[in-house]
């Protein structure tokens, strides 16, 4: 198997030198699902942005590599990167209120990236976007590429944006916690979408959640991220056996249940967060 | 429908509010136009058969009574000091003024929006600090002193521009309207496009640069907020340029919020149509109003005034009907 994303020590930082990323290490491999878990705040997000080319304002990659089909994504010019990018990755994000445009049709958006950057001709375009449609079961496809974001439910543009996403045939796609935003009946229904396509359109998928009981179902290996730090990395069937890093622990620990969503939640407990606060500060003197 | 019966009536009320402060106003104020018609060695009888003539001697309710009367009827009185029809002098103005007020319009979005991109583009600070400079010194000069420095520099020190009038008069145009540009397009005249658009370049760019400066100004802010947006940061990922993702996504967007802040402005350059087009002797309304207080020719700025409101309300109508146009959460259907 082909690694698709292979990123090697990544830092990144703002302009203020606080260290967002700490020289973090991952691949993924193609068709392959990878969680990237941790707590909000871990930087899980800006992995994803870092990748995609689309940090925010006064932030940076200071150090390392990101490989994308082999091609050090840093090392190409500002073009070539993001025409690279735009060809081969594809993002289904967090929210989908606010991710589609309230001014443009859904056809037009999904098809933009298939016409201007794969060089598709409209008509192509347009029968592909609503293939894709049927696929993630809209069931009108023709009156949701006509219609503006307002005029379709939440669950449903969530559903497009993933449309979107694979519409393109993307090599990797980043699905950064596109299940947070949606209320629970609807949360597995598209998780088993984003399942059910990545498996048939063997896609490599990099899976952003915080939620454990998530990343147990679809994903076969992960990353435990702590403060821009790795601290857990390898296959789900060992952080999920019965000697997982304590914070990978506690975090299993912290998931939601389903079933009992009256049971409250564990915090992750101290001497865990102290402990990993001092593995942080050690990697950081080694580091300088 | 409703409120498109409610917004007829809001108008009528405004209007008849304008109307009635103004008839007041102006005859409060110093000044007799009957007076100012006759000869300095008048009668005492002549002046007051004059003043009877045109109905000066009744009351102030008495005259805004038969004022009114003729409004309805669409009668807007006689001009004192011109002895014509105000409804027919003022609609013989008003092309002439929408015309130097749309070009106006035109060229303070193209410039405000030029300057707006130019500075969310640039990420360098310079390129904001310069276009930050450049809008805080079109706002601290008025429109009125803009026109000054354009006649003192483009009409005499450097005469590229002619500085007097809406057209060269062995033009001559016979034409059916007086939206003289318009028609002049529309019969494909274009020598006399040419002579009205170099008449009308420096008052328009008077009154289009503050305009400019603040549509400037406050798009910049608009855009620097939706760029941000997830479906901007989206489109990025999808391998579009900067630009690109400025025009498609967020301009459309960022204008919404713009759209009443301009619609305002556009109201105050129409008010600043009156001392501009007096500068550069363009015939035009603003022209016409400031003859009128000058003779203090009461029906004639009655008249003028009344127009000017309903500018002002189509203008609101005009900002609200683009609001929707641009606005898919605003249509039906
Ligand atoms: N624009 C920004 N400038 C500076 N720091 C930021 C910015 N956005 C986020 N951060 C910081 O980066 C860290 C990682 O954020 P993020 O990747 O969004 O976390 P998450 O794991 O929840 O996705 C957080 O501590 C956050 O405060
Ligand atoms: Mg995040």
């Amino acid at each position: 198997m082909s690694v698709v994303l292979e990123i090697d020590g990544l830092e990144v930082r703002t302009r203020g030198g606080q260290r967002l990323l700490r020289g973090v290490s991952l691949s993924v491999e193609t068709g392959e699902t990878h969680g990237l878990v941790g707590e909000s705040g871990a930087g899980k997000s800006m992995i994803g942005k870092a990748v995609a080319g689309i940090l925010p304002r006064g932030v940076t990659v200071t150090d390392g590599s990101i490989r994308l089909d082999g091609q050090d994504l840093l090392a190409l010019g500002r073009t070539k990167r993001r025409r690279l990018v735009g060809e081969r990755v594809a993002i289904i994000p967090q929210d989908p209120l606010t991710a589609l445009n309230p001014c443009r049709r859904i056809g037009g958006q999904i098809t933009d990236r298939l016409i201007h950057i794969l060089g598709w001709d409209a008509k192509r375009a347009r029968l592909r976007a609503a293939e894709l449609l049927e696929e993630v079961a809209i069931r009108d496809p023709a009156r949701v590429l006509n219609a503006y974001p307002h005029e379709i439910s939440g669950g449903m543009r969530q559903r497009v944006l993933i449309a979107a996403a694979f519409a393109a045939e993307p090599a990797l796609i980043i699905a950064d916690e596109p299940t947070t935003a949606l209320d629970v009946t609807v949360q597995k229904q598209v998780l088993r979408l984003i399942g059910d396509l990545q498996a048939r359109h063997g896609t490599a998928l990099l899976f952003v959640t915080h939620d454990m009981g998530v990343v147990a179902k679809l994903c076969p290996s992960l990353t435990v991220l702590y403060a821009g730090h790795v601290v857990d990395q390898g296959k789900a069937a060992r952080i999920f056996g019965p000697a997982p890093h304590p914070y990978a622990r506690a975090l299993i620990a912290a998931t939601p249940r389903y079933d009992r969503p009256e049971e409250s939640l564990l915090p992750v407990p101290q001497d865990v967060i102290d402990a990993l606060d001092r593995e942080v500060a050690q990697a950081d003197g080694a580091h300088g | 429908m409703q409120n498109a019966i409610l917004r007829l009536l809001t108008t009528l009320v405004t209007l008849f509010g304008v109307a009635v402060v103004v008839f007041v106003v102006i005859r409060l104020a110093p000044g007799d136009p009957i007076a100012m018609m006759l000869p300095p060695g008048a009668s005492e009888d002549d002046i007051a058969r004059l003043r009877a003539n045109y109905g000066l001697d009744r009351s102030v309710p008495a005259q805004f009574g038969i004022w009114l009367s003729g409004v309805v009827q669409g009668d807007f009185g006689t001009s004192i000091s011109l002895r014509q029809d105000v409804g027919s002098l003022v609609l013989g103005r008003l092309p002439a003024t929408l015309e130097l007020a749309g070009l106006a319009l035109i060229l303070a979005i193209l410039l405000g929006t030029t300057l707006a991109v130019i500075g969310t583009l640039r990420r360098q600070r310079m390129a904001e600090s310069a276009v930050d400079l450049w809008n805080g010194m079109m706002l601290s000069i008025p429109d009125f002193l803009w026109g000054l420095i354009f006649i003192v520099l483009l009409g005499v020190v450097v005469p590229l521009f002619p500085i007097s009038g809406r057209i060269d008069p062995s033009l001559n145009p016979d034409y059916a309207t007086n939206f003289l540009l318009l028609e002049s397009l529309v019969r494909l005249d274009f020598r006399v496009t040419a002579d009205l658009l170099s008449h009308m370049f420096l008052p328009a760019l008077a009154l289009a640069l503050p305009l400019s400066a603040v549509i400037a100004q406050v798009l910049k802010q608009s855009l620097k907020e939706v760029m941000h947006l997830d479906y901007v940061v989206l489109a990025r990922a999808k391998g579009f340029t900067e630009i690109t993702v400025l025009f498609r996504e967020a301009l459309r967007n960022a204008v919404l919020p713009t759209l009443t802040l301009v619609g305002v402005q556009f109201t105050f350059l129409i008010g600043g149509t009156v001392i501009v087009e007096k500068l550069f002797s363009y015939e035009g309304l603003g022209n016409l109003a400031i003859d009128a207080v000058i003779n203090r020719d009461l029906p004639l700025i009655q008249g003028i005034v009344l127009l000017f409101a309903v500018l002002f309300i189509a203008t609101n109508l005009i900002v609200d009907l683009t609001y929707a146009a641009l606005n898919p959460r605003l249509r039906h259907g």
